[in-house]
Parts: structure tokens; sequence; C-alpha cells
């Protein structure tokens, strides 16, 4: 079904309308949320697109009740999405952990702005990339792409949805303030030639007894929809395959290994990153989002002055690649690890590297440009 | 130490999840009631089960789903009606009621609470309300009575609890009724209307909590509370909802009914307005 | 690599926006690269508006300006702020003569157009940023003047006639300006 959606071809386009354009070709039906710069752009194309495609939009009264919203949505059928921004992804923490412990696949973008707190609302930050990973309470593997650039917004809403429906989880993509508001060039391919994953669901007839909404033989379940006469047990409680809350450390202990395995164990086809300029390279920048755009031009820059510096850009933040961290390393003198925080992703490079990793923190606010990052590489390479 | 009971068999069986009994109410407890009433009413709607769904929070009273056969979704505290609106806007053909308590439904949930009922959406609501959080033992809420003494104020509420009818009628709700667990029939019968009504239906049922509201405040056991229901309750569909608030020390009587019942357009009607003209605009 | 950083500084309601905009999907249209970022101040209304527009013929790694090669300027305070923070354009300076006094610009390539005032002239005081975007293509050659027109009838279906008449008037001032870059 390709009517009203962005036809193949060139565009100029902002990096928040091509992912709501994404989002539309990749199935999603329904979109719920609460403004906030500098994600509004994506709620309010959203709110004129969905209508046309026979969607749903729902601007709800706040972030809570937006990622509860999309949940429920998805538990009847729909491929769901929010789009917020850090004060707006911190209230959706509970939400989210309940997507996970539910198994229910959406995609929520958080577009990253200057923190903490309100920070500053229109510029620039990469402040929340261990919340993605960390911020609701309990264990689960997030899943987590970072885009760098317009096209990427779009081919990588497009790989988050696919990834959720395919792992039946929430799947956060971490955008910034930066590449949301940049307008760049995107080509959208022949619709056939996207790649669109649904969640599997349960083969057998509602009549079957014992019916198992989590049926620990899969390692992903089928999931049975709000409607289809399975009569499912839905809770964030700790559960069996029944779905029913249970308590004892045996239940605890599947349910929890369940939930992180189905991830951990299919890491290595979930990890992307972009190798630049890496075959020979000794001083390395290990980086993502915004922050590797500068990169690219100081590890040029640095390479014309004789400095064998190259970049490891991360496309999935989480799970996090520490094998290929590892591998990279080992050829490593060094490791720069720039992003607009004050130290975050270079937590689980230290990690899995095998050589000195060294910060190059950045306040949120501004981008550090290519000059900045290059003074890093001369002064950790001499 | 309460003896544990298990069902054996019960006329309803085929709406209970009987493989979760015993459920974890206390003896005394309305929820079951409540329960009961739901299950009677799923029956006699002449929706097939299949189409009914449930939702609920966090608490005693949004445990209830769990022990009913139908789908049922157990969400995060206050959060119910949000996940719900999902649901209903993606299938509206589905027959969604959320049932959970006061302080779920309208203390962490408040401001789902109004903005769901101004948008009016298609989904029954079944608050329980039994003056006290019960979980977590016993803490007061936004609607236990001012005086009331709670774990969390011993020494009585100083707030003023919420007036629930006279708060969702002003917000436009088609259908507005309080009973207690008292009024067995006229429950049921608020509930099936609730199914029928298009748009949001709201029944606020009181219930008594022996072991945590009833314990500190002269109602030791649910039987001393229901005798209470029996005698203070004044049926009159037709009461001004100022005077409608509850007041359990004062020999106030409780006025219970059906107080709202009217024709309004859900939001899913004004949603496929709307995609109607967008449709034909794009022509 | 050609890489060319573009700035363009005005106040809301002058298509500042819309003129980075057009010139970007010019170029991308061509095949090159572009990217677009903004800025403006706080205020909803009227306050001081900026598109930086980089085009390239390869794709582009750092997508925003430091310090522009040219600077489109059609308010005071775009001048201003652009010299003030050390973003006075390298190679060429196109401002609007109506509204900017360039008195105290020194050692830069400069071509004034009164791009405000003819466009009034016109009936039209919105369209005095196409102007601009005929000089700016007539000099530096970075994007065709059918590439620009191109994109400019297709956002602006309802006035291509008004719209293609000041992109001219324009370039033709920039002719007889005689700078090159």
């Amino acid at each position: 079904m390709t009517e009203g959606l962005l036809p193949p071809g060139k565009y100029f386009m902002q990096g928040n309308i091509a992912c709501a354009e994404a989002a539309l070709i990749a199935g999603c039906r329904f979109f719920a949320g609460y403004p906030i710069t500098p994600s509004s752009e994506i709620l309010e194309w959203m709110s004129y697109r969905l209508p046309q495609v026979g969607g749903h939009f729902i601007q709800m009264e706040d972030e809570i009740a937006s990622i509860m919203a999309v949940l429920g949505a998805s538990n009847a059928g729909a491929k769901s999405m929010t789009a917020t921004s850090g004060p707006g992804f911190s209230l959706m923490q509970e939400g989210i952990g309940f997507g996970m412990m539910t198994e229910t696949p959406c995609v929520i973008v958080n577009v990253q702005r200057g923190g903490p707190s309100t920070g500053i609302p229109t510029l620039v930050g990469q402040g929340d990339m261990m919340q993605a990973k960390w911020g609701s309470h309990g264990d689960y593997e997030a899943i987590v792409y970072v885009p760098n650039s317009v096209q990427e917004m779009f081919d990588l809403t497009i790989k988050a949805f696919n990834t959720s429906e395919e792992y039946r989880q929430p799947v956060i993509l971490m955008s910034d303030q930066v590449i949301s508001h940049m307008y760049g060039s995107l080509v959208v391919p022949p619709h056939e030639e996207i790649k669109i994953v649904n969640r599997k669901l349960p083969n057998v007839p509602p009549s079957i007894p014992d019916f198992k909404p989590f049926d620990s033989r899969y390692e992903v379940p089928p999931m049975a929809l709000a409607g289809m006469g399975y009569r499912v047990h839905v809770t964030g409680l700790t559960h069996d395959e029944r779905g029913y809350p249970y308590y004892t450390h045996e239940v605890s202990t599947w349910c929890v290994k369940h939930l992180v395995s189905k991830v951990r164990n299919n890491a290595k086809k979930i990890w992307e990153v972009e190798r630049f300029m890496l075959d020979d390279a000794d001083t390395i920048i290990i980086t993502y989002g915004i922050t590797s755009r500068p990169a690219y031009q100081a590890v040029k820059m640095a390479r014309s002055e004789g400095i064998k510096a190259g970049m490891l850009r991360l496309i999935t933040a989480w799970p996090f690649p520490d094998e290929i961290v590892r591998e990279v390393s080992e050829q490593a003198k060094v490791i720069i690890v720039p992003e607009i925080n004050m130290g975050q992703m270079i937590h689980p490079v230290k990690e899995a590297a095998e050589c000195l990793v060294v910060g190059l923190s950045w306040a949120p606010g501004a981008v550090p440009t290519p000059d900045v990052i290059l003074d890093t590489i001369r002064a950790v390479s001499r | 130490m309460p003896k544990e009971v298990l069902a054996t068999e019960h006329p309803d069986d085929d709406l209970i999840r009987t493989d979760r009994m015993p459920h974890i109410w206390c003896p005394g407890c309305g929820i079951g009631i409540v329960m009961k009433c739901y299950i009677k009413a799923i029956k006699r709607s002449g929706i097939p089960p299949e189409r009914h769904v449930v939702v609920s929070g966090i608490g005693c009273s949004s445990r209830l789903p769990g022990y009913v056969n139908i789908d049922s979704y157990h969400t995060t505290h206050g959060r119910a009606l949000p996940f719900a609106i999902g649901m209903n806007l993606v299938k509206p053909e589905l027959e969604i009621t959320v049932i959970a308590g006061d302080g779920d439904l309208v203390t962490i949930g408040g401001n789902h609470f109004i903005h769901t009922i101004r948008r009016n959406h298609d989904i029954n609501v079944v608050l329980i309300n039994n003056f006290i959080y019960g979980m977590t033992g016993g803490q007061h809420g936004a609607t236990t009575p001012a005086g009331s003494k709670a774990t969390s104020a011993p020494y009585g509420t100083i707030d003023n609890p919420f007036n629930l009818p006279l708060l969702v009628a002003s917000l436009g709700a088609p259908f507005v009724a309080r009973w207690t667990t008292f009024h067995v029939n006229q429950l049921i019968d608020a509930m099936l209307k609730a199914m029928k009504v298009n748009g949001l239906a709201f029944i606020e049922v009181l219930s008594p909590c022996p072991t945590h509201y009833g314990r500190d405040n002269n109602f030791p056991t649910g039987l001393e509370m229901m005798r209470y229901f029996k005698k203070m309750s004044v049926i009159n569909h037709e009461a001004d909802l100022r005077t409608v608030d509850i007041d359990l020390r004062s020999g106030k009587p409780i006025i219970v009914g059906n107080f709202v019942h009217k024709e309004k357009p859900s939001y899913n009607d004004m949603w496929r307005k709307l995609v109607e003209s967008v449709r034909e605009e794009r022509k | 690599m050609v890489r060319w950083d573009i700035s363009l500084f005005g106040f809301g309601g002058q298509g500042i926006i819309r003129g980075g905009q057009i010139l970007g999907e010019a170029a991308v249209l061509e095949g090159k690269d572009a990217a677009l970022t903004v800025a403006y101040g706080p205020e909803q209304i009227g306050g001081w508006s900026r598109a930086d527009v980089v085009i390239s013929d390869e794709p582009i790694d750092f997508p925003l300006i430091t310090k522009p090669d040219v600077l489109i300027v059609m308010s005071q305070e775009g001048l201003d702020r652009s010299f003030n923070e050390g973003r006075a354009p390298k190679k060429l300076l196109i401002y609007d003569s109506g509204l900017v006094d360039v008195s105290k610009v020194k050692g830069i390539n400069m071509v004034g157009l009164p791009a405000t005032k003819v466009a009034e002239q016109l009936g039209r005081r919105l369209v005095a940023n196409i102007m601009m975007l005929g000089a700016f293509s007539e000099i530096t050659k970075i994007v065709k003047h059918e590439s620009l027109l191109n994109v400019i009838k297709k956002t602006f279906p309802k006035a291509v006639e008004l719209n293609e008449r000041i992109f001219m008037e324009g370039v033709r001032y920039a002719k007889e300006s005689g700078v090159i870059v």
C-alpha cells in the first residue's frame, strides 16, 4: 500500500520531516505525542499526514500519556510512534519500561537538546545517551539508533520500526537538534525495494487450550493482539509465559533473562557501525550522531598532516558493539571519544577497548568544529 | 491467617481465570462485587467476550482485570486511560472498560482523567472508590474524606476530596453515575448503560476497604460499611451534583444514581468526520 | 572538493529561511550535496533570522558554517551580527542597499542591490529575497539560474512571472556591478 506515501525521488528535506515520512513508509499508522522543541515538527507533520493515509494522530496531555497511548495502540495492532526531547524523554521512561516488560513494539524518537533540566531547548545536545540505555528501572536491553544525516533520519526510522517489530520491543531513535532541524539531501528508493518487517502473530487458533502469550518456546513470542480472541493477560508485573504475575525467583529469572537475551543473542545482527579511514589508523575517533560530521573532516585534515587518523562511527549505540570496538582498539594507540556531553559513551568504549581512551567532552549548545577535534587528535597523537 | 479457598466451580467460571484463584483481596473488600457485576454486564451486553477488553492501572482495584477471562491489560500507575485511548482509536469496535481505583485514576492519574473525559473517548470508566490507598498500606488520596485517618495522615487528613460526579459532569461526559457495592443490580444496569453510551461513560463505585480505611475510621468490617451504604444511600438521578460530595462522619446522605445520560459525539465520531473531510479535499 | 558556505541573514518575514531552502534544493536537484541550518532570535515574529547553506560537489562532512564564503544580508543587524561574531564573508558580500549601511566594511567584494525597494515597486515586498538569489547566482555560478528558477516556480506556483522578473532584475544588477569571485 503505497498510496499517499512520499514517492521515490530526490528531496531537500528537514530531518524531522524525513523521519515522519519514513515512519509512514515503514507502516506507522498511529502517533501520539506532546509538543516539545526541537521535536515538534514530527508531531505537526504526523498530524497533517496521518489522516491522509488512514492512520490515527492524537496530541496527548503529556509525554506519559503519549507513550502509554502508543503502547495501547500497538497492542491493538498498529505500528506506533512518538517523538520527544530530553524532558519529555525523562517522563516517558516508566512507559518505556512497561513496553519492554510487555514486549510491545513501538518507536520513540528523542531529539536531543541541551540539558540538564530545561537546559537549552533550541540547541544541540547528546546528553541522553545513557538515559536511552538505562533510563527505565530494572533489566532490559535497549535498542538505540543514532542518525547523523537527513538520509539516516529516513533510513534508520524505517530500521527502528523493523527492529522493533522483529524483537517485539520499543526501539529508540536518538536524533539531536542539528540533525533534526537540518535540511539535507534525501533519496527515497522505490518503495518495493524498502525492507519492511511486520510482527509475527500467533499461528494457532484462539480456541486452543492453554494458549501462552509469552510462550517460552520462542525467542520472540508471536504477539496476540487485543480483540483476536486469545484472551491474553498483559501486565508490567513479573510474569510467566501465560502472562500471569508470579514472584518466584524461578519465574523472575526466566522473565528478565528472556527480555535481555532476545537482544543479547542477536546483538551482532543488530550492531551497525561505519568504518571511516580505519585501515591503517592508529589514532581512532569513536563517536556518533552530529559529532561524527566534524569528525570526518578532522580525520581528513589529520591525514593531510601525516597523522594516521580514522573513525569508527556508532550507528547503533545500544546494544553497544563492544567486540567491534575491542577489535578496532587492537590497532590503535589511542581512541578519542568526542561527544556533546560530559562523557557518556566513553564508558562502554573504555570497558571494551584495549588501548588508551580519552574523551572530548563538549558542553551542549554547539557542535564541536573540525578544528576542535583536530586539536585533540594532534595533542594525543604526539 | 485467612484460610485459602479454591473455587472449584462457579456459574461465571467461563469468564473467570479460575487458575488464578485465590485472589489477593481481603475479606470484606468490595472489589470482588464489582468484578461480579462486570462479568454479569459482559454476559448481558450482547457483545461477545472476545470484543470486551478491560484495562487497569496499579492498585488493589487494578488487579481485577487479571482475574477476568477476556483480553486484559494491567498497565502502569495512573496510566490506564491513555493506554486504553490508544487501543480504542486503533480498534474502535472493542468495548473497552477501564477499571481502577481512586488513587490510580484521579490521584496520580488525575491529568489523564480530566483530558480523557474532555475529549470524550469511547471508553467506560469504572472507578472503585474505597477512599484510601489499599495496596501500599492505607495512605490517604484524592477521595479520602476530610478528617479521615490514614497511615500518612495519623492526625486526620486536612485536604478536601474530589466530588467526582460534579467534576466529571463539568467536563461534559455523556454518562455519569455513582453507586455503591451494596447496589449490585443498579451497578450492573449502569455498566450495561455505559457499554451502550457513545463516548465516555463514568461510574463511581463506593466500596469498603475494612483493612485500610475502615480500621481507623469506624468501619472495622466490610459488613459495617455495607450497612452504612444501605442506610445512608439516597437514590436521586436528578441530584444537584454540587451537593453530592461525600462526608462519612456528619450523617450526610450518600447520593447515588445515574446522574447524566445524554447523547454527544465521541472523539471517534469527530475523528471520522475529520478524515472524511481531509479525503474529500484531496480528491 | 569544491565547498561553498553561504549565509543568508535578515529578519523574520523577509523569506530568509525560504531563500536557503530554495538554494539548497536547487543544488540537490543539480546532483550536488547541500545542507541548510537555520537560527533565529527568540521573538516569534520579526526577530533576526539566519539561514546557513553549505553546497558541495561531494558529500558534506561538516554541515555547519563557521565563517561563510558568501554573506547575503538583508538587515543592518544581520551585517553587524555577522561581523561581530567573526562571520564576515571570505569572498563576497551581497546586501540590500536600501536597508544595510556598509560604509564601515572594507576589503571585501561587495554588491549592493535595492531588493526591497524594487520588490515594493513591483507590488510585493516579499519577493525581495528572490532578487538577492538572482544576484548571488549570477556572480557565483554555484547553482544555475535555471535550477533556481525551477525550484522558485515549484515553491510559488501562483507568482511565477513576478518571481522570474525580480530574479532577472537581480541578475542584471549583478552583471552591471562587474564583481566576480
